[in-house]
């Protein structure tokens, strides 16, 4: 069975893209990239999964498509697997949600996401060897420190994730962030391409001041605004 | 610091839990995200795979790795191995056994 498979909203727009399809469904100034597909391509969802199976390269495509538009317009990209039974279904979402869509659009126009990661570099204190001629009162005591170490560094690291978010936030339009066992931070920043060399500065005067913590970040992207869509349009079919 | 592009697990969380989604009979979604996001976590979660893709970092995290500590200290010999993951179990025993001193304290006032 045929269907379209959605990837993302845009503006209306001549796009430049080197095959056929995906192609651009249009109203007024808001447009929809689709590609006509074998919806039974997606069962393979169901199927093995590995780095090269068929579900992950159609995530890897999905990307790649996104990207492509992203180079030169804003883009709202579309969940995964989002599929319109006909292009009539597609204009009628673009059609009650124009105005939204457009002003979203504008909203992450110029903006490209960048991904923060801080983790905390493992350093327990080994116990001493001496411990087994220790006291039980005195292998307690050292126990006691040791905890006591671990709590404080416990609330430093939450003090380090909160400078990080708060000092690249300032920098940002929007951000994001969620909890991640393992992680002290895992954010997420919606930059303005002309404050991306003042949020990168930031970034790597953090990055300077806690690596003396132990402390390490890393950053990915730039990507596009995938987790700044904000957006559940319900469609109302009749 | 690293700057990249980010691993295909970076890839994989952007594209199945993020994105604008459309409610209603209007579309509808092939693809049982959910599912899909967690068997693709559980497949991720197999440490080797993990850490090609660059997905390890609860492999030094004591909470999900019980002997990451004795890792840390290990320098490759089976012996520093053997005697690291001892270590790391005498430690949790020692955890527990140290919950009673405190128990006892409680009781006494």
């Amino acid at each position: 069975m045929n269907g379209l498979c959605a990837y993302l909203i845009t503006r209306d727009h001549h796009l430049e893209l080197p095959t056929p399809e995906p192609y651009l469904i249009t109203h007024g100034d808001v447009g929809i990239l689709v590609a006509e597909t074998d919806v039974d391509r997606f069962a393979l969802a169901e199927a093995e999964l590995t780095p090269d199976s068929p579900v992950v390269s159609l995530i890897r495509q999905h990307d790649a498509v996104v990207r492509a538009v992203f180079a030169t317009e804003p883009v709202l990209p579309l969940r995964f697997g989002t599929m319109f039974t006909d292009r009539r279904a597609a204009e009628q979402l673009l059609s009650e949600h124009h105005d939204a869509l457009r002003e979203r659009l504008a909203e992450v126009a110029d903006h490209r996401e960048w991904g923060v990661r801080v983790t905390a570099r493992v350093s327990e204190p080994p116990i001493p060897p001496s411990t087994q001629n220790m006291s039980g009162t005195n292998y307690l005591l050292l126990r006691q420190r040791q905890l006591t170490a671990a709590d404080q560094a416990r609330r430093e690291h939450a003090v380090a994730a909160a400078t990080v978010h708060l000092g690249l936030a300032e920098h940002a339009s929007d951000s994001t962030r969620r909890d991640r066992p393992g992680l002290l931070l895992d954010g997420a920043y919606l930059v303005r391409k002309t404050n991306e060399p003042a949020f990168h500065a930031a970034l790597d005067r953090l990055a300077t001041e806690l690596d003396a913590q132990g402390i390490t970040i890393e950053r990915t992207g730039p990507w596009p605004p995938y987790s700044f869509t904000h957006l559940e349009l319900a469609g109302a079919h009749a | 610091m690293d700057n990249g592009k980010g691993t295909l697990a970076d890839v994989l969380e952007r594209v199945l839990d993020k994105g604008v989604v459309i409610a209603g009979d209007i579309a509808v979604n092939v693809v049982d995200v959910e599912l899909l996001t967690l068997r693709l976590r559980l497949f991720i979660s197999s440490a080797q795979t993990a850490r090609e893709l660059g997905m390890d970092w609860w492999v030094n995290d004591p909470f999900f790795s019980p002997h990451a500590a004795g890792r840390a200290e290990v320098t490759g010999t089976e012996q520093h191995a053997g005697l690291a993951q001892e270590n790391a179990e005498l430690r949790a025993r020692i955890t527990e056994l140290e919950k009673a001193p405190n128990q006892l304290e409680t009781g006494q006032s």
